[in-house]
């Protein structure tokens, strides 16, 4: 039996077909815990300024996280890190799901995959045995079709990492699909994965388990984190209604950012099919499933029945994949957001870029610059489900129109010219998650800091709406006063997102879901620093582990002004910043000015020791987090 | 003047409120009008609520009267708590929203 505290690497050059296994010393383990930590570390250290995201020299890191394997609750996330085609930034992004698990059931704890094959392989990984396979019969194939292939070469249950056509064909927000159904989303690893020709990393656990130093103190802790997840109200919403449960709620209160951020709600009856808390009633929802080790059971499995989307059937969808595929393509009906989740999910597609870069094009039609015959034929009008779907299979084969969006919002509206940059509501090159970032100021400066580009993923404030007591006690323990879980004002924000991004970073370090920390409050920094202790065996108190995530910020800053990041680039879509959203009532500023986000800049990088100019962290602050190594960039 | 709702012919102002979760569970309805004086607050919409569906009262409040802490109040879509509790004044047209733990992901 392995046990919680190895960290072995396996590092794999595509080009040269060279494997070779590296342990992680323990004092790395010490400072960066595990995952997205020990994934920053190996990042800094092995990539190199200024290369090409989709050329040999950008590492893509498989990182499993720390407690992955044991029964800590929600123990389920792997991250996969690289330098993002999308942003040309620091990229993490993770799902759940049984892959990360399993590969650790193999003998891996992470995969540093450099260099590029001359034809399309798999990465197969099981105990005692690594190996790279051919796969060039299975390029071209979908992320299902790809997992049942594989898996009919073993008689063991496999897990799959893989992409589809879209990674192949490099579209810049291309994912990698875990276990099927879950999506590693946000900024083009897929596509860095196929840059390498690599299909597929197929992890066969066999008999292989985790073990943890201190069985007794580990059961207590996990115990107590259950429990306090049961109570949690935001737990039980998830469990109930999954991420999109709420959508009525959002349109209800004006907060639903629509029509490419145009307007805020939709019609009320489309709004109640596309909640989650129909699903159940209107018989689409097959199953609730849980990833390695939840306790929350947020993900969804949806069918539909007949109709013209019948045999429609796929994971998910979650609350981004509903929003952005829905009411930001002006598109109410639930079964065609049930279709176009299913073909993000089997293309291999991020479904916020995907509806986001839609929207644009639905947005440049009707403002004339750009037509139906340039379209490919399509009419990209509001509400369009044909042109959502042909879209979305187009941009996956960068087929005609397709290519133009395949590169994201930004880089079409530079070549369509006139205003749509004004319509391309994105930052740092990529589109932002759904929230209404003009009425959440906390949300609206993690964003806009976000080492990866702007959405909920990395910081997610929502403690600042203060909807359950536990979050507002949260606001309190931060700020000093629970009045602070308000979301529209700018007061605090800086203390609110610095805290939770410290402990999501922990959280993904640990492999952690981040419901149980930053949307539901039931593992707190204590319970943390206590199951990683128990498991690895090595001493962390809570202030220690808030520290690492602080670290683990650092570095990625580090990564990113290396890149040549400055100030400029912590900013928001233009469209937020400067036209006023008269559909979000009850907000008294429809914009988040310059102004208003510049003071939150502000404080945020006084917080943090970093310089306001660019936003560069002191020397002094670089020593204080043992990140001396950092010093001469 | 009564500021609570009613028939009394002092009614000048409307207020919706939208019911979610546990809450509409039990008046079996989404929304419900209140109908209320001018000068009306924020308490007088969710006692009117209470007094035409006293089964809901156990939900929203303590036994002191006070909303619990699971529950969430938004007037318009901010919470009543950022603005005056349960004094927030009302005027015709607002929308109050009654709901239990919100939230995506």
């Amino acid at each position: 039996m392995r046990c919680a505290n190895e960290q072995v690497v396996l590092h794999v050059d595509l080009s040269y077909r060279k494997m070779w296994h590296e342990i992680v010393p323990e004092m790395v383990v010490r400072r960066f815990l595990g995952g997205r930590g020990i994934g920053d570390w190996l990042l800094w250290r092995d990539l190199k300024p200024g290369v090409d995201p989709l050329g040999p020299d950008n590492p893509l890191i498989f990182s499993a996280g720390a407690l992955l394997g044991t029964a800590a609750p929600t123990a389920g996330r792997a991250t996969i890190l690289c330098r993002s085609p999308l942003t040309g930034f620091y990229l993490k992004t993770g799902a759940g799901g049984r892959f990360g698990a399993a590969l650790r059931f193999a003998g891996v704890d992470h995969i540093a995959v450099r260099g590029v094959s001359e034809a399309p392989v798999v990465l197969w990984i099981e105990p005692g045995s690594t190996e790279i396979r051919d796969a060039s019969e299975l390029w071209g194939a979908g992320v299902r079709e790809t997992h049942r292939r594989l898996q009919e070469d073993c008689e063991d249950s496999i897990e799959t990492a893989c992409i589809g056509p879209a990674g192949e064909h490099r579209v810049r927000y291309a994912n990698v699909m875990l276990s099927v159904y879950h999506s590693a989303s946000r900024g083009g690893a897929g596509a860095v994965m196929g840059s390498k020709g690599l299909k597929a990393v197929v992890a066969r656990p066999g008999r292989g388990s985790i073990g943890v130093m201190d069985p007794e103190g580990f059961h207590l802790a996990s115990d107590r984190a259950r429990a306090n997840l049961l109570e949690d109200p935001m737990a039980n919403n998830l469990y109930h209604y999954g991420t999109a449960g709420d959508v009525t709620v959002f349109n209800d209160i004006r907060r639903l950012p629509s029509k490419n951020w145009q307007v805020a709600h939709i019609e009320d009856e489309e709004a109640e099919s596309l909640g989650g808390r129909s699903w159940e009633e209107a018989g689409y929802l097959k199953r609730r499933r849980g990833c390695s080790a939840c306790s929350i059971h947020c993900h969804r499995f949806t069918e539909v029945g007949d109709g013209p989307y019948g045999g429609t059937a796929s994971g998910g969808p979650q609350l981004a994949t509903v929003t952005r595929g829905g009411p930001n393509c002006g598109v109410g009906n639930v079964e065609a957001v049930f279709r176009f989740n299913e073909l993000c999910n089997d293309l291999g597609l991020d479904a916020i870029s995907t509806g986001s870069s839609i929207a644009w094009l639905m947005e440049t039609y009707e403002r004339g610059l750009i037509s139906s015959e340039q379209a490919d034929g399509i009419e990209p009008v509001w509400g369009s489900e044909e042109a959502l779907l042909g879209l979305t299979g187009r941009i996956a084969h960068r087929q005609g129109i397709g290519d133009l969006l395949a590169d994201e919002t930004l880089a079409a509206s530079q070549r369509v010219g006139g205003d749509s940059w004004q319509w391309a509501v994105q930052a740092k090159g990529m589109s932002p998650s759904g929230v209404a970032m003009q009425s959440a100021l906390g949300y609206a400066l993690a964003f806009a800091v976000n080492p990866r580009g702007p959405d909920h993923l990395h910081t997610e404030t929502i403690a600042e709406f203060g909807a359950t007591p536990q979050a507002r006690e949260v606001i309190q323990r931060i700020t000093g006063d629970e009045r602070y879980a308000v979301s529209d004002i700018v007061d605090k924000r800086g203390e609110i997102v610095r805290w939770h991004e410290d402990i999501y970073a922990v959280t993904d370090a640990l492999g952690l879901c981040a419901f149980t920390t930053t949307c539901a409050y039931g593992i707190d920094e204590g319970l943390l620093a206590k199951l990683f202790a128990t498991a690895t065996g090595v001493p962390m108190s809570s202030e220690e582990i808030m520290t690492a995530g602080r670290r683990m910020m650092t570095l990625e800053r580090a990564i990113n002004l290396r890149e040549g990041l400055t100030r400029a680039d912590d900013t928001l879509p233009w469209r937020i910043m400067n036209e006023p959203n008269h559909d979000l009532t009850g907000v008294e500023d429809p914009i988040v000015s310059r102004a208003k986000l510049d003071r939150m800049l502000d404080a945020y990088y006084d917080l943090h020791g970093w310089d306001r100019e660019r936003g560069a962290p002191a020397p002094q602050t670089l020593r204080e987090l043992d990140l001396e190594f950092a010093l001469d960039g | 003047m009564r500021r609570s709702g009613g028939s009394s012919e002092n009614r000048a102002i409307r207020v919706e409120v939208r019911l979610y979760g546990e809450a509409a569970r039990v008046v079996r309805k989404e929304r419900f009008i209140s109908e209320l004086s001018e000068g009306s607050i924020v308490r007088d919409a969710v006692e009117d609520l209470c007094g035409a569906y006293p089964a809901v009262a156990e939900h929203l409040l303590t036994e002191n009267g006070d909303v619990r802490p699971a529950v969430n109040l938004l007037l318009n879509g901010r919470p009543v708590r950022s603005i005056a509790g349960l004094e927030t004044r009302l005027e015709d047209g607002d929308r109050l929203f009654v709901l239990h733990a919100y939230g995506g992901g």
